[in-house]
């Protein structure tokens, strides 16, 4: 008889003959069913077990007892495995009372033709049943993975039972690791039902747990934060592990081929784990909790029957029932006559929430010819482009297209040169300091403004929003203020320091008086005291990335040869681009240019 | 418009619940705060539109 405290005793039983956990799950190492006596003034058994281990039951709760009689039987799940002996309980011990819920009690009605009305006790959230020493407080816990589910909180010794959750496969006779079994039941039973465990998750958080008594597996002593966290990571579909599951299926071999090469591929390049599943052959369950333990998941099969292969199907099925999301997911299809698996496994997965797919997608035609490996290769290189850039060996130190990730914002710096207002579009403003608050701002020498500001020593930041339309930034920034008055015939406000800002468009305007100079030689920083800062409006500021992807228009490049300004759309039309050409408009050099396809 | 528990419960806004006193036409979003599921008593968070 295993004590799990001084008063708290286990009685369930190990089942080694099952074939299917559910009808449906592989249990190699077989199946515990577990249940506890708390002895107390009043003895309370904790659910029973599994129709086929009555006498074993009865005859470890008899052991328990040691000649008493139990005064409650404590129903938390109506699942058969757990709630088959209720009723060769209740004969054997007349007098004991059944504490579940009411929808418990509807269900044993539907069960056994008895919802045992006078020898009930109904509770519900947060009713506590007091045994003398120990107090039991029930805690509901629907949809998890049942509507009826409690789990209970025994307030004395610190326990709580917990029903289903952190139940694993596996007798409790076997010696083998809790996770993997563990999260193959999670995700088989319990996946889809993520939020209702992360409800119960909270509620848990305001318990002191000293240990868990779960309805399968161990019992959980040590290290609780352990498993607590792992179920905070699988039930909030968060990434367990780095890595990455490549499932697929194959009729002759040839898709596994592709298969096999993409899994050489990603190792080389700095995937700390791959796994390689193919469905026909492995446990689904287990493919199932693999596809949920990494974030990226590489799906590749036959087109077959119109449709794609079977296990496939059957696989992606079992994914979206489970909620599956925030994940990547890259496709590989194969079709000797019209290939549509890609399209097909897209549309299954279209509903899941933050699916990522990785490009490109790997078509075979019957066989893997070249143009399939160069795919692969850069399927590859996209999948494991953050393992590529951690690893020393594997690293790319000099992409310089790194500095396109700093954030910036857009600016229209207004300025007066003693004659007329001017204005240029900036992106480097940054605030450097707070105590005294401090701006700097960097102009690049060609243009006037630099000139004028250098001079006079004040200007006004205008911020834009995300109103602002493209012709704010076709005033402000592909001409020079040196020849245009780019406020002629505008009504203008001004701020104290006399210089204008702009009536619209803008969030806020900040007045800034230059401290400092510094030479970047091309470029000049000003850095400076700010003497005034009114906001405007609360829309949000305009970024580079937004103005790039929903203001700027598209070049028209259609029917031209050339090159083409990724700054500001200008169009070079010729055959060479000279090296040290410099944008008209934007004044961008020839880096900034890329030939028009 | 429909909305379905994580029990799998539905509730049709055209139809309301007349066992639960609810109007035909009544908005998911006019049903009180506390609203539980019949079937499982999660609350309206637990619904998704159908």
């Amino acid at each position: 008889m295993q004590k799990i405290t001084n008063d708290i005793l286990y009685i369930g039983v190990n089942d080694h003959q099952i074939d299917l956990f559910e009808g449906q799950y592989d249990v190699p190492n077989g199946m515990a069913y577990n249940s506890y006596v708390i002895m107390d003034e009043k003895i309370v058994v904790m659910d029973t077990v599994d129709q086929h281990f009555t006498h074993e039951w009865l005859d470890n709760l008899d052991a328990a007892l040691a000649g008493r009689k139990p005064d409650y039987l404590v129903v938390q799940h109506m699942e058969p495995d757990h709630s088959a002996n209720i009723v060769n309980f209740l004969n054997n011990y007349p007098k004991a009372t059944v504490v579940s819920s009411d929808k418990a009690f509807a269900m044993m009605k539907n069960f056994f033709g008895n919802d045992f009305a006078d020898r009930r006790k109904v509770i519900k959230e947060g009713d506590t049943l007091e045994l003398g020493k120990h107090t039991l407080h029930f805690v509901a816990a629907p949809m998890v993975h049942w509507p009826e589910v409690m789990v209970t909180y025994d307030s004395t010794d610190k326990v709580l039972f917990s029903a289903d959750g952190f139940g694993k496969f596996g007798a409790l006779d076997v010696e083998e690791d809790w996770a993997c079994e563990a999260r193959r039941y999670y995700f088989g039973i319990v996946g889809k039902y993520g939020g209702q465990v992360q409800a119960l998750l909270k509620k848990a958080a305001n318990l002191d747990i000293s240990i868990i008594c779960p309805l399968h597996g161990p019992i959980l002593k040590e290290n609780l934060g352990y498993y607590l966290g792992l179920y905070n990571i699988w039930s909030s579909y968060g990434v367990e592990s780095e890595g990455i599951m490549v499932a697929y299926t194959s009729v002759y071999g040839h898709t596994k081929k592709a298969v096999e090469l993409l899994a050489e591929k990603l190792k080389a390049n700095g995937c700390p784990k791959v796994v390689v599943c193919d469905l026909a052959r492995e446990d689904m369950a287990e493919a199932v909790e693999d596809a949920f333990r990494y974030g990226r998941l590489v799906l590749a099969t036959t087109t077959y029957n119109a449709d794609i292969f079977p296990f496939m199907r059957e696989f992606i099925e079992h994914l979206v029932e489970r909620n599956y999301q925030n994940r990547k997911v890259a496709l590989m299809e194969n079709g000797t006559w019209a290939p549509q698996a890609a399209k097909v496994m897209r549309g299954m997965l279209e509903g899941c929430k933050n699916i990522h797919f990785v490009e490109p997608v790997v078509k075979i035609k019957s066989a893997m010819n070249e143009d399939n490996k160069n795919q692969i290769d850069a399927l590859a290189k996209e999948l494991c482009q953050d393992y590529l850039a951690q690893g020393d060996e594997t690293a790319n130190k000099n992409d310089l297209t790194a500095l396109f990730k700093i954030g910036y914002g857009l600016y229209v710096v207004t300025s007066n040169d003693g004659k007329k207002d001017n204005g240029l579009i900036v992106n480097t403003v940054t605030q450097v300091t707070n105590t005294p608050n401090r701006v700097a701002v960097c102009i690049n020498k060609q243009n006037y403004s630099h000139h004028v500001i250098k001079q006079t020593g004040k200007m006004n930041v205008n911020c834009l929003s995300q109103e602002a339309p493209f012709s704010v930034f076709e005033t402000f920034g592909f001409v020079s203020g040196r020849n245009v008055d780019k406020f002629e015939g505008k009504d203008v406000l001004r701020s104290d320091n006399g210089l204008v800002f702009l009536p619209k468009y803008i969030n806020a305007v900040m007045s800034l008086k230059v401290e400092q100079y510094v030479d970047l030689d091309t470029h000049g920083m000003f850095i400076c005291s700010v003497t005034e800062a009114r906001v405007l409006s609360n829309v949000e500021t305009m970024t580079y990335t937004y103005y790039q992807t929903n203001v700027k228009p598209k070049p028209q490049v259609e029917g031209k040869k050339g090159y083409v300004c990724t700054v500001c759309g200008y169009v070079y039309e010729g055959d060479e681009l000279p090296e040290d050409f410099v944008c008209p408009l934007c004044k961008h050099g020839a880096a900034d240019f890329e030939p028009i396809k | 418009m429909k909305y379905v528990c994580a029990c799998g419960w539905e509730y049709d806004e055209d139809l309301g619940d007349a066992e639960l006193g609810i109007a035909p036409g009544t908005k998911f979003e006019d049903l009180p705060e506390d609203f539980a599921c019949p079937w499982c008593g999660l609350g309206k968070d637990s619904f998704e539109e159908e």
